[in-house]
C-alpha cells in the first residue's frame, strides 16, 4: 500500500494524540437544556434517556462508516489502510458473481450494469511490464474485462478531454475576473486539483491554499458523471443500478471516489464505485488465471474511449502523464485571451526541451524535471503574458504552498502532482523486478516514455464523440449550461486543527 | 534562550574567573518548546532554531543591529521538530521531527530556503540530524534504532546507509574532527564508534546507468559498553585533538594517532570524558567523570568548544548551562 508522499506524511500515522481525535462532525440534536434526565441503558444494550417524568426515549447511535472515514481524510492510520484494501478488486469480482448468480435464476432485471474505466497511465505501466503496444491493452484489457461479465469499458482520456476544456474555460474566467481585481485578492494562480494526494494534503494542512485550487472535477470523477448521469439516462437505468470500477494509478484515488462531493444523495451512489489500481489489476488477472499476455483482443473498443475516427487507433493528450492540462490550458487561453496561436503538442515539445518556439520560454528550476515553468511570451513585446508551471513531488509541493502564502508567486497556472513524475509513478503503477532505487528510475521514465509517445495526440476541442456527447448531455448551451456547471466542477473543504485539547504545553 | 553565569562552586568544583554575560533573550520565539538551536558556521550571523510548534525559525541581526529578527519560518513538519543542523558551507539546513521525517533546505539567497528533499524513510521519531564536517552528507539518529546517512546525487537526496547496531533509541552524534569517524550514543548506554567506505557497495552496483545511487558500506569499529553509562546517554560531543588547527582536513592521517576527545551527557547525572586514539584499530578510554556534574539532574546537551580545546559547555535538568575546562 503506497500512498503518494503528501497523504503518508500528514495521514499515516498509528499514534493518535489527542490532537488527532477524529474531526468527523457527527450530528447530534440536543435539546440544549439541563432538564436533569439521566442515561439509562437498557436490557439489550440500547441507551435511553430518561426524564423526570419517568419518559424514556431511545437514544440512536451515532455512527461512523468506513466511507466517513475515507472521505474525511482527518487521520489514517494503518488500521484504515486495511480497510482501503477492501475496495479492491475482490468487490469487482462478487459484483459480478453476484450478477451471474442473478441471472442463473432468472432474475437478470436485477442485475447492475457494470462499468469499468481505464487510465492511459495504466495502459502504459501494462504496456511497459507485458512489453506490447498501448492499443493491445486497451483491446486485451476490455476483452478480459467483457469476458468476465463487465458490460462497458470506457477510457478516462475521454473524460480528461471533457475536463480539459471545462479547465481551460475556467481559467480564462479567472484570468479575466483577475484583470480586474485590484491589488492582491485575485482569482489567480489556477492550482490544478485532480490529484488527490495533493487535494488532500492541502486541506488538511494547508487550508489557505484551497481558494485558489480548481474546482474543475478530475478525469475519474468527470467519468463518474458521465456515467451515472448521462449514460444512466441514455440506458434509461437508475444510477444505483450501475456498478462503475475505475481502474487508475494510485491509491490516493480511492480516497477520491469515496469523497462526499462525490456521493449522489438521491439516489445513495457514488459516481465511482470502486477503484482498482494498475497493481491490483495485474494481480486480479493472475488470480483469475486470464493473463494480458494471452488475452485475445476485441475487435471494437467501446464508444468512449479516445480514439481516431476509425477507433482503431488511440489518441492521447499532449503533456506528462499528469494529464496534459497545462498544455492545453496554456493553448486555449492563448487562443481565447490574447489571439495567440500555440498548439499544446507543440507546448508538450518545448517543455520537454525537444523544440524551440519563438513565443515560448521552458525552463527547468534547479535542474528539476518536476519543477519546470513554461512562459508564453507577447508577439509584439516579447514581454510574458502567461506564466505556467509543473510541481510534481512533495519537496516541489512545500515551495510552491511556501511561496504562495507569502504572495510571492508568480504563476498563473500550476499543474501539480504529489507524485515525482507525475501519474507514471503514482503508488499503484506496476514495479520493475529489480527493487534498487536506479532500476525504479529507469522504469518510471520508461513508463513515462510509452505514455507519451505511443499515441498520436489530438486536442480535446478536436474529439468529435466529445462534443456530440456534450451537446446530446446540456443541449445547446452546452458547458455554458448550469446543469454543466453542477456536474463538472466540486469542492473543497478544508480541515479544522482543533487546539490541543489537554492544552499540555512543555 | 540564555547563556548564563555560572561560576558556581556549590557542589565542590573549582570555579574559574570567566564571566558569562547573556547577550540577548528572544522572548515568545515559538509557540512552544525551542528544542534545538544552531548558529550559521560560516559567518555566525544567522541563527536557526527547531521548535515542538512543528516550525524551524530563522534569524539574523542586522550589520549594526545588536536584535535578532525573525527573517524566516519554515514550516511543513507535521508535528514536533527536534533538531536543526547546518551544512559545513551553511548553504544547506537540515531538520528533523516525531514525524519520521528528514527536511532539507537550501538557502536562495534571498535570507529564505527552499526545501529540497523530504526524507521519509526513517520508521520512527527523528532525534536529531548532523551534518558532516566538510562533505554534504548528512547523518539522521532515531527512535527506530538506526541511524541514516543521506547523500545526494544530481540533487536527489537519498539513504547511502543504514547504520544498525544500537538496541534502543539513537539520542545523537559526532563527527571526528578529520570527518572519517561518527560516534552515537543510545538509550542502550553504549557510545558507539562508526567508519565506512567510501567505495560504492558492491550489491548497489547492478544498474550503473543513468540513475546510479552508490550506496555506502559501513563499519562499528569501537563501543563502550553499557556497563560505563548507567543510564541513557543524551548527547555526546567529539573535540579536536588540541595540536590540530581548527579547519577540518580530510585526509590527514599523518599527524598522529590523537583523535581528541569524546564528552557524553547521561541521565546518571555524570559527565565522562573519554580519549580516542587510533594505532591501526580505534581505541575510546575513559580518562575523566564528573558526577553530579549538573547536581542531581541529567545532563542533556554537552559541546566542546569549535575553536578553543579543552572548553567544554554542557547543560542540564537542573535549569544552568556550565562551562568546563579540561586540563591535560
Amino acid at each position: 500500500m503506497s500512498f503518494s508522499g503528501g497523504l503518508r506524511l500528514t495521514d499515516l500515522n498509528d499514534y493518535i494524540t489527542p490532537g488527532q481525535e477524529c474531526i468527523k462532525p457527527v450530528e447530534v440534536k440536543k435539546t440544549g437544556q439541563a432538564n436533569g434526565s439521566q442515561i439509562k441503558v437498557g436490557q439489550s444494550g440500547d441507551y435511553y434517556e430518561v426524564t423526570k417524568d419517568g419518559e424514556e426515549t431511545k437514544l440512536e447511535a451515532a455512527s461512523i462508516t468506513l466511507n466517513d472515514c475515507l472521505a474525511c481524510s482527518g487521520c489514517v492510520t494503518s488500521a484504515e489502510t486495511v480497510l482501503i484494501t477492501m475496495q479492491s478488486h475482490h468487490e469487482l469480482l462478487s459484483v459480478l458473481e453476484e450478477n451471474r448468480r442473478l441471472r442463473s435464476t432468472g432474475e437478470s432485471s436485477k442485475c447492475k450494469r457494470v462499468v469499468v474505466t481505464i487510465s492511459p497511465q495504466v495502459r502504459a505501466s501494462l504496456a511497459l511490464k507485458h512489453q506490447m503496444p498501448t492499443l493491445s491493452v486497451a483491446k486485451r484489457m476490455t476483452a478480459v474485462l467483457k469476458t468476465m461479465g463487465v458490460d462497458h469499458v470506457f477510457d478516462s482520456a475521454f473524460s480528461r478531454d471533457l475536463t480539459l476544456i471545462e479547465s481551460a474555460r475556467e481559467f480564462v474566467e479567472r484570468f479575466r475576473k483577475s484583470e480586474g481585481q485590484a491589488g492582491g485578492e485575485t482569482s489567480l494562480p489556477v492550482l490544478a486539483s485532480w490529484c488527490p494526494g495533493w487535494v488532500c494534503y492541502a486541506e488538511k494542512t494547508h487550508a489557505e491554499v484551497l481558494p485558489w485550487m480548481s474546482t474543475t472535477r478530475s478525469p475519474q470523477q468527470a467519468m463518474g458523471v458521465v456515467v451515472k448521469d448521462y449514460l444512466a439516462k441514455k440506458l434509461d437505468t437508475a444510477p444505483d443500478r450501475i456498478y462503475h470500477v475505475a481502474v487508475m494509478m494510485c491509491y490516493d484515488k480511492k480516497l477520491e471516489a469515496s469523497r462526499d462531493d462525490f456521493y449522489n444523495d438521491i439516489y445513495k451512489t457514488r459516481d465511482v464505485d470502486c477503484v482498482v489500481t494498475t497493481g491490483e489489476f495485474d494481480r486480479m488477472l493472475s488470480e483469475i488465471e486470464t493473463p494480458l499476455d494471452s488475452a485475445s483482443e476485441v475487435e471494437q473498443l467501446d464508444s468512449l474511449f479516445k480514439a481516431d475516427a476509425s477507433g482503431e487507433r488511440l489518441r492521447s493528450s499532449a503533456g506528462s502523464s499528469a494529464g496534459g492540462g497545462l498544455e492545453f490550458v496554456m493553448s486555449y487561453a492563448a487562443r481565447v485571451l490574447f489571439g495567440i496561436d500555440v498548439r499544446p503538442d507543440i507546448i508538450a515539445a518545448v517543455g520537454r526541451g525537444e523544440t524551440q518556439h519563438p513565443l515560448l520560454q521552458a525552463k527547468a528550476v534547479r535542474n528539476q524535471s518536476d519543477h519546470r515553468e513554461i512562459t508564453l511570451l507577447n508577439p509584439a513585446t516579447q514581454q510574458p503574458v502567461l506564466r505556467f508551471a509543473t510541481v510534481y513531488g512533495f519537496r516541489h509541493l512545500q515551495n510552491l504552498v511556501r511561496k504562495l502564502k507569502s504572495g510571492r508567486l508568480a504563476y498563473h497556472y500550476v499543474e501539480v502532482a504529489a507524485c515525482p513524475s507525475a501519474c507514471s509513478n503514482g503508488g499503484g503503477q506496476l514495479q520493475p523486478a529489480d527493487p534498487s532505487p536506479a532500476a525504479k528510475k529507469q522504469w518510471v521514465a520508461e513508463t513515462e516514455h510509452i505514455y507519451t509517445s505511443s499515441e498520436q495526440t489530438q486536442s480535446p476541442e478536436e474529439n468529435l464523440a466529445l462534443g456530440e456527447l456534450i451537446r446530446d448531455w446540456f443541449g445547446e448551451s452546452g458547458l455554458d449550461s448550469e446543469a454543466a456547471k453542477r456536474a463538472l466542477h466540486t469542492q473543497f473543504h478544508g480541515v479544522v486543527a482543533k487546539a490541543n485539547p489537554l492544552g499540555v504545553s512543555w | 534562550m540564555e547563556v548564563d553565569n555560572d561560576a558556581s562552586d556549590r557542589d565542590g568544583h573549582r570555579s574559574t574567573s570567566e564571566s558569562w554575560q547573556c547577550l540577548e533573550t528572544i522572548d515568545n520565539a515559538h509557540k512552544r518548546t525551542v528544542r534545538s538551536v544552531a548558529f550559521e558556521p560560516t559567518q555566525g550571523r544567522a541563527l536557526a532554531t527547531a521548535s515542538f510548534d512543528g516550525t524551524t525559525a530563522i534569524w539574523e541581526k542586522g550589520p549594526n543591529d545588536e536584535t535578532y529578527d525573525c527573517v524566516a519560518t519554515l514550516e511543513g513538519h507535521e508535528n514536533e521538530a527536534k533538531s536543526v543542523a547546518w551544512s559545513a558551507s551553511g548553504q544547506l539546513l537540515a531538520t528533523c521531527g516525531r514525524d519520521k521525517s528528514v527536511w532539507i533546505w537550501e538557502s536562495n539567497g534571498e535570507g529564505d530556503f527552499d526545501c529540497i528533499s523530504v526524507l521519509m524513510e526513517h520508521t520512527q521519531d527523528v532525534k536529531m540530524v548532523l551534518w558532516h564536517p566538510s562533505e554534504e552528507l548528512l547523518v539522521s539518529f532515531s527512535y527506530d534504532n538506526t541511524i541514516r546517512i543521506w547523500k545526494d546525487e544530481d540533487d536527489d537526496w537519498y539513504s547511502a546507509a543504514t547504520l544498525t547496531g544500537h538496541t534502543s533509541t539513537v539520542w545523537g552524534g559526532a563527527f571526528s574532527h578529520n570527518g572519517k569517524y561518527l560516534a552515537s550514543v543510545s538509550d542502550d548506554r553504549t557510545v558507539r564508534v562508526w567508519t565506512w567506505g567510501t567505495t560504492p557497495d558492491e550489491s548497489s552496483d547492478a544498474n550503473a546507468g543513468l540513475y546510479y545511487r552508490p550506496g555506502i558500506s559501513y563499519e562499528c569499529v569501537a563501543t563502550v559498553p553499557d556497563s560505563v553509562h548507567t543510564r541513557a546517554i543524551y548527547s555526546v560531543s567529539w573535540g579536536r585533538p588540541p595540536n590540530k588547527d581548527a579547519a577540518p582536513n580530510g585526509g590527514d592521517s599523518s599527524s598522529g594517532s590523537d583523535l581528541g576527545y569524546l564528552a557524553t551527557g547521561c541521565g546518571d547525572n555524570t559527565l565522562r570524558i573519554f580519549k580516542v586514539t587510533t594505532d591501526g584499530s580505534l581505541d575510546v578510554t575513559l580518562t575523566c567523570t564528573q558526577e553530579n556534574a549538573h547536581g542531581l539532574s541529567d545532563i542533556n546537551c554537552v559541546e566542546w568548544n569549535p575553536t578553543y580545546p579543552g572548553w567544554l559547555a554542557t547543560c542540564g535538568d537542573d535549569g544552568t548551562v556550565r562551562i568546563w575546562y579540561l586540563e591535560e
